[in-house]
This record gives structure tokens, sequence and C-alpha cells, in this order.
């Protein structure tokens, strides 16, 4: 009886992202209204009138939350079929994600510290610059906790995609390989999305980007953890 | 030959299953490696390299249909994950303001410092 709850819970998820999917979309696609947020604050609004607790919700849809495992392997397809892109310009790119990696992390963690936040914040913020697989992938790793993580993820792709175009703007940042390497690492998954509606091109640099920094953080962040998140 | 109708929806769908099939064993399969193994590396990212090495060989691509289901419903993975940051609220609302200001510089600064440093490295386009 609880396998049919529990799926029933994860179909019903997957209709209330793909619901705000469309509607986000017939809205025209605006920054602020990704789908994720759309559609976990319809369930959220769901389990409130439900009475639902939400660590029983959880714990209902968990076999979904296990599917970005798979999800992760199947973000091979994008790297696949960018492959001319990196191909093209190897080094830079590497230099880019590597660098712009580094400086996500040390900068989310050096201003968690000057903000005074503790630990439980300061690891949440040192895998915002992670799309959410894989800052979920880290936070299960290092025993951070997990909803933290893939909210700050989440939450930073919504304030990248209003954020970088503006500044690459002020900056004098043209073309598309520039921009969308920028907003790859910075606003990853929302971000990408963001783009795919807006220049195809950077999109494609964007998405490339979005698994290249993940796989390095991924490799990197568990080795430095102890050292980072004090 | 082209497929048409129901036989092609048909074939879409099993090589839709089979790749998420594929897909599903190099997960397993990673984190079983990565379980013996160790050194830090994840699983799912084990299973990645598997795949992406799969592909280079060109015998992998009836898998891509399964790839594309399930890196378009990453957003609907998320969903539960963030629905409880709820649990979160006591913690996160006396601080809220310095966690924005935090992600906003940060996000700020990643973006100069990729863009910049593609540039640096004598990136084109």
């Amino acid at each position: 009886m609880s396998v049919l709850v529990s799926a029933a819970v994860c179909l019903g998820v997957i209709l209330a992202f793909l619901l705000a999917r469309r509607l986000t979309g017939a809205l025209g696609s605006p920054t602020l209204a990704s789908p994720v947020l759309v559609a976990a604050l319809g369930v959220a609004g769901l389990l409130w009138l439900a009475d639902l607790p939400v660590a029983h919700f959880e714990s209902l849809a968990q076999p979904l939350v296990m599917l970005l495992g798979p999800a992760i392997v199947g973000l091979a397809a994008v790297v696949h079929r960018q492959r001319a892109l990196i191909a093209a310009q190897p080094g830079p790119l590497l230099v880019a994600v590597v660098g712009g990696t580094s400086v996500g992390i040390a900068s989310a963690v050096g201003l968690a510290h000057a903000c005074g936040l503790g630990p439980l914040l300061t690891a949440g913020l040192a895998t915002k610059t992670l799309s959410t697989p894989f800052a979920v992938a880290v936070a299960t790793r290092t025993g951070g906790a997990v909803p933290l993580a893939a909210a700050l993820a989440v939450l930073t792709g919504v304030v990248g995609s209003v954020l970088v175009p503006l500044l690459l703007r002020a900056a004098r940042v043209r073309g598309s390989a520039a921009s969308g390497i920028a907003m790859g690492q910075a606003a990853h998954l929302v971000g990408t999305d963001w783009l795919t509606r807006r220049d195809a091109r950077a999109a494609a640099w964007s998405s490339v980007t979005m698994v290249l920094a993940g796989v390095v953080a991924v490799l990197a962040l568990p080795l430095l953890w102890q050292w980072l998140v004090r | 030959m082209r497929t048409t109708g129901w036989r092609g929806g048909r074939e879409a769908g099993i090589a839709t299953v089979a790749g998420l099939a594929l897909i599903g064993g190099l997960a397993v399969g990673g984190n079983w490696v990565a379980a013996r193994v160790g050194g830090g590396v994840p699983g799912p990212v084990l299973g990645m390299a598997a795949y992406l090495l799969l592909l280079a060989t060109g015998r992998a691509d009836w898998s891509l249909r399964g790839a594309d289901l399930l890196t378009g419903l990453i957003g609907a993975m998320i969903v539960p994950a963030l629905v409880g940051l709820a649990a979160f609220g006591a913690v996160l609302a006396p601080v809220w303001w310095r966690v924005a200001v935090v992600l906003v510089l940060s996000t700020g600064l990643t973006a100069l410092a990729a863009a910049g440093l593609f540039r640096w490295a004598g990136g084109r386009g």
C-alpha cells in the first residue's frame, strides 16, 4: 500500500512540475518564476491544505529524489552533444570552469564566514555554485543538509538569471561563448533554461559549463570540505 | 525506411526504456565501484564517465531518448528537497538578509570570474 502511495506522490510531483513548466512557458518564462519554484510552492500549498507533514511527504517522494543519481549519468548526453564546442576551445573552457568554480566556492564560503553564518548555512552556500543534482550529491556525501543545498542552488539559479545578464552588459562582455559560460557557471540549471529561450548557442555553452563545473566541484569539494566548512 | 504511427511510437518507447535501463545500470555500477574502490569520486560521476565513453564509441546513441527524459525531469526531482526547506525556516528566518548578500555577491563574482578567465585564456565568441 505504501509503495502505491509513494508512486502516486512521485507521479503527482512530476505532474506538478510539468504543469508549472507549461504555465510559466505560457507566461513568457519570467525569470523569477522558475518552474521548480512554482511547482514547489504548489506542492507546499497542497501539503498545507491536506495537513500532511513535510517530513512524511519527503519520505514518500524519496524514490523520485533517488533518480538524481541516474540523472547525473544522463548529463553525459549534454557533454556528448556539445563535444564540438569543447573541442574548439578546450583550454579557455577548462580555465573558465576550474577558475569560476573555485571563485564560486571560495567567495561563498568566505562571505558566509564574514557574515557570521554558522557551519550549516556555510555548508549549504558552499555548494550553491553547482547545479542542483551535483549540490545534492556533495551534500549527501559530506553529510550536509540536502534540502538546504538543493534550495540554495535553485535560488542561486534564479538570482543569477536576473543578475548575470545585467553584470555582463555593465562589464561589456559580449559573445555567446563568454556569456553562456558565465551563466552556466553562476546560474546553472535555471540560467541555462533562461538562455535556451533566448540564445541557443549561449545555452549550449551554458549547459556544458554547468555539467563540467559540477564534475570539477564534486571531485574537489569532499577533499576540501573539512577545511572549508568549520 | 521511416517508421510512422504507432510502430514508430512503440520503437521510440522501447528505445527510451532501454536507455533508462542502461543509464540506471551505469548509476548502480558507478555506486558499486565507488563503494568498493573509494577515492572520493561519487558513483553517479563514475557512471557519467562510463556513459560518456560509451557515447563516444558511437554505439549508444539509441539510449539518448532515455537520457533526455531523465535530464528533462531533473527539475521535478528537486521539488521534494525544495519543499523540505520548510524544516529550515527557523534557521533561515533570523539571517535571511545575510544569506541574500552572500548569494548575490558570490553569484556576481562567479559570473565575472568565469567570463573574464575565458577571455584571459584566449577564448573567442
